[in-house]
């Protein structure tokens, strides 16, 4: 895995472009400590996942998620990636998805599950190295379906 | 003399100190993720095996994996039932 923080801040950047000024400037102004302090390992999974929320998601989801991101954390100890995961997870839940996060032992990676029962049951299931963004991606192929 | 009843946060600092908070957190979510990401990182550390979900009636649910045994356990919260699989996984409940 590689600290792309720069790609990171950009597409978070894209995200905020639409908010109102002054909620945008705040949520930047975040944005660039996060940078400056060392921030997100990123791997090529998670760029694509953040993408493709950016593309797919209606806007008033996208702001909603990405406030909730900034916001509703704590940055501090302990694991940055399991409170954005938290995020990520309160924000499937409420949206109506079930899902499991899997760790495989003494590998980096994560087996993700993310699922609906309404209209119908419906599982998707991936392995990421991040699983807050291995679900974001899983979340896609619903939107995708929509 | 009534005992009050340990709660499994008590329970699971007894067992493992490292995971006190290191300090009060304003609201819960910021303690479930200190627990959370606490739990999963010494999960981690041991190379145990872990799961989270959550199900489709709301309730979580938990596994604790080693190459010999499975532990579950449902909670009202990840950290919750990931705990309770956690102390049973070390025979603690």
């Amino acid at each position: 895995m590689v600290a792309v923080n720069e790609e990171l801040y950009t597409i978070l950047s894209l995200m905020v472009e639409d908010m109102p000024e002054e909620e945008g400037q705040a949520a930047l102004s975040r944005l660039a400590v996060m940078r400056s302090t060392g921030g997100f390992p990123l791997d090529p999974y998670l760029a694509e996942a953040l993408e493709g929320m950016a593309r797919s998601m209606k806007q008033k989801d996208l702001d909603a998620l990405v406030f909730q991101l900034l916001e509703s954390r704590s940055w501090e100890r302990p694991l940055p990636l399991v409170g954005l995961e938290l995020a990520v997870r309160e924000h499937l839940g409420r949206s109506g998805f079930f899902y499991q996060v899997e760790r495989f032992p003494d590998t980096p990676l994560y087996r993700v599950a993310l699922g609906r029962t309404k209209p119908k049951l419906r599982l998707e299931e991936g392995v990421s190295q991040a699983p807050w963004a291995g679900l974001l991606a899983l979340s896609r192929r619903f939107y995708g379906w929509r | 003399m009534a005992v009050a009843e340990e709660t499994l946060l008590q329970q699971l600092i007894r067992v493992e100190p490292q995971l006190k908070p290191p300090q009060h957190y304003p609201n819960m979510r910021a303690l479930e993720a200190f627990l959370e990401g606490e739990l999963r990182h010494l999960l981690e550390e041991r190379r145990l095996g872990y799961s989270v979900a959550l199900l489709p009636g709301g309730r979580y649910l938990a596994q604790v994996v080693d190459d010999r045994s499975r532990h579950e356990a449902t909670g009202f919260s990840a950290w919750k039932a990931l705990a309770k699989a956690y102390l049973r996984w070390r025979g603690l409940s």
